[in-house]
Parts: structure tokens; sequence; C-alpha cells
């Protein structure tokens, strides 16, 4: 047994010191899994590190964005991300879990696309890597398919009366992407200064670009 | 089931709080080794079943008070207890006795199959029957479309609503067989739903879509 073993201690709020550093009980828990886990030959703490790393600096929206920002300026690309979005993904080396059969909805003047998972928080990895909290909360999963457009007047994203506001929830295995409308002024940017400007919020469609 | 996990339509949890473009992808460290043990165990093939199932098995109470990544923790400890792999009561032996910290142990090829998994295209295709609904026709999502306690992805709130097939969609296992693995793979649907016949003529205006297989749906 370890020594710090005789240093630890429950407190009555369900933390427990260990050593000088108090832990949660959800990082215990996780701390007991893996240490389990890892006696038993099941994970190792390299594979564990490669996929924390992965989601921390190989993935994430810059990878929606580069698909975003193509389409913007290549409309034979826009065709080929809206027929297939995965395919599209491939040219640009972006693949993976979660994004086997990707859809790409574009919003235009008249349609406002807004994407939710109501029964869990399916997302698309590859292009827009984990989801935010508020994404994965109770407040958004209730109210995106009830009340979209208050939601989306909280993003501070007033959705004119005359735009078909369209939700998608992505309750089987399609993953839906938003493509925002291109913003005005932006026709001597370039592709990666267009991609800059796209942002997760709005390719989940809570925010314009 | 209808479980708390089908939050679609519910009201009363507030407003929806957003931390801004800089969040990390992971609050604490736990909350990475926690995905980090997902995958791997999935690379070894040690979560068979339904890990959604798991999480939907979670008490109500529990499932609205604990945080995503806690929710993925239950779901594996579910499981792996399940399948006699790692039973709740070592789990708390061990944080009891001070054993939680882990040893480190490499496996360079177990962290490449990791790596793959999160990374490489797949190219699986469901083969079964041919689509029986076409596109513009009118359907309603069955109202007993879920009569058992088991898994299923057809939400509460489109339950006994008209509304329209808008594509087909390739076919996908039933959500209803996966936890005991039973792959039936059917046709699934993206379906179209307006606002005031899912909420009534007092709801804000817009439309819905969702992807349902086929044996959620009859026709109209």
């Amino acid at each position: 047994m370890s020594t710090t073993a005789e240093h630890d201690h429950a407190h009555e709020d369900g933390t427990t010191h260990v050593g000088a550093r108090t832990k949660a009980p959800a990082e215990l828990r996780a701390l007991a899994l893996e240490a389990e886990l890892i006696e038993r030959g099941l994970v190792s703490t390299d594979a564990i590190d490669t996929v924390v790393e992965f989601f921390q600096n190989e993935v994430g929206p810059r990878n929606g964005a580069r698909l975003v920002a193509r389409a913007w300026v290549e409309p034979e690309f826009r065709g080929r991300l809206l027929a297939d979005a995965s395919a599209a993904a491939r040219e640009l080396d972006i693949s993976g879990m979660e994004g086997d059969h990707m859809i790409a909805v574009e919003n235009t003047d008249t349609v406002h696309n807004l994407v939710v998972c109501t029964l869990c928080s399916c997302y698309p990895w590859p292009v827009l890597g984990v989801p935010p909290v508020w994404y994965k909360s109770a407040p958004y999963r209730a109210r995106a398919v009830r009340e979209p457009r208050g939601l989306l007047a909280e993003f501070g994203l007033d959705v004119p009366a005359d735009v078909e506001v369209r939700v998608w929830d992505s309750s089987a295995e399609l993953r839906y992407l938003v493509v925002p409308r291109r913003p005005a002024g932006t026709d001597q940017l370039s592709e990666d200064e267009l991609a800059a400007l796209v942002t997760r919020n709005g390719m989940i469609g809570v925010a314009p670009v | 089931m209808d479980g708390i996990h089908d939050l679609g339509g519910m009201q009363g949890f507030g407003p929806v709080e957003d931390q801004g473009a800089d969040e990390p992808p992971f609050h604490h460290p736990w909350e990475g080794r926690v995905h980090g043990m997902m995958i791997s165990l999935g690379a070894n093939r040690a979560l068979p079943g339904s890990f959604r199932y798991a999480i939907e098995r979670m008490g109500a109470v529990q499932y609205l008070t604990t945080s995503y990544y806690e929710h993925w923790m239950a779901a594996i400890e579910t499981l792996l207890d399940e399948q006699g792999v790692v039973s709740r009561e070592a789990l708390a032996r061990r944080i009891e006795q001070g054993r939680a910290e882990p040893e480190q142990r490499l496996d360079p090829e177990l962290a490449q199959r990791a790596k793959t998994a999160l990374t490489a295209p797949s190219k699986r295709v469901w083969r079964g029957p041919d689509h029986r609904f076409t596109v513009g026709q009118k359907v309603r999502a069955k109202k007993d479309a879920t009569t058992h306690s088991g898994h299923t992805r057809c939400p509460r709130y489109v339950r006994d609503v008209v509304g329209v097939i808008e594509r087909l969609c390739p076919l996908e296992p039933l959500p209803e067989g996966l936890p005991t693995r039973d792959i039936q793979p059917v046709p699934l649907y993206t379906v179209c739903f307006h606002s005031h016949d899912l909420w009534g003529e007092g709801a804000e205006d817009f439309t819905l879509r969702i992807d349902l297989v086929e044996p959620y749906l009859e026709e109209v």
C-alpha cells in the first residue's frame, strides 16, 4: 500500500485529500478507473495521451473553417461539400470518428440553420473537435427544438421573421455542419484570411459566421 | 425509454451559458483521461453494447446533476461491470485504499490504433431492406415508437406528429438492437416537421429536421 493512503481521508462534502491536493470525486474515480484498466492491460498511458493530444492540438473548429472558406472561394468545392461533406472533407485530409456521414447545410438569404442533438451530444468531431459545454447542456438541448429564435436572440442573433429557421436534431449517425454566409466586404481576403473569420458557433448555427 | 436524457422541448432549465471561443476541449485533466479511456477501450473492443444506452440508464437525478464526462465515466463503469471485467466494488475499493494513482504503461501499438480510430474514414456500408417511403411522402412518427424501457432514438417530442420525408439516408442498425449487439440494418430518413405541428399554433415559426429509422414511422 502506498504511504499516501495513510494521509487520505474522506470529507463530508465528498472530497478526499490525497497528499497535499484535494481531488473531486470525479477526478478520483477517473484515476481509479485508469489505474484499474492499466493494471488489466486494457488501456495504456500513451494511448490515452494520444487521444488527449489529438483533441487539444490536432482537431477543432479550424478544420471546419477550412472547409467553409474553401466553399466560399471555390464554387465547385461548395457543390461537392453540399453534396457529400465527408467526401469533400477528405479532399483536405479531414476524416475520422463521428465524421463518416457528415452533411453540410448552407445558410442563405432565406434559411438559417441550427444544429442540436437533443438525446445526447452528437457532434462532427473531425471538423469541430469536441463540443463546448453549452452544446452539451440541458438548456440548449431542451430549447433548440422548441424556441430556437428566442435562443438565437440570446446568442445575439436576431433572425428576421421572413428567414426560415431550420433546426437539425442529429438523432442518428448523420452529423451536421452549418456553412455560414460569407460576410459582405470580404472579396479581397485570401482563403486563409476567410477561414480565420469562421467560428465554431457559426458552424453550429448560433453565430452569423 | 422515456428517460431524462430525452430533453428536446422540456422547459425550466434556464439560459444557455456560452464560455466563449477560447473554451478548452477538456476543463480538467481527468476529462481528457476519460475521453482517452473510452477511445482506447473501443480500439480494444472492450466496450461492447451501447455506450449511449449505458448513459441513459443513469438515474434521472444523477444525470442532471453530473457533467458530460461524468456521464461517460458512468457508462464505462456500467459496461465494464456488466461484462464482469471491472466491478464497481473493485473501483470503490481502490479509492478507499488510496490506490487511485495509475502506473505508467506504454503500448505504442494501441496508441496507434486509437489514433487511427479517430482519424481514418470508415467504409462500412449497411445492407438491408429498401426504403419503403419516398421523398415528399407524409409520415407520422409512431405514438408507440417506444413502449419499451430499452434504447431508442425516437425522441418524445416528435411522436404522434406528422412530417414529410425529405431525404432517404443510408441504412443504419436499429438502435433498439444495439445494447444486445443485435445488428438489424434498417432504412433511415430525414423527416421535416413544422413547429406548429410539434408545439401548437402559438409556437415560434420554424421547421425541424430529424433523422428517424423506418420502424419509427407510419404512413398517414
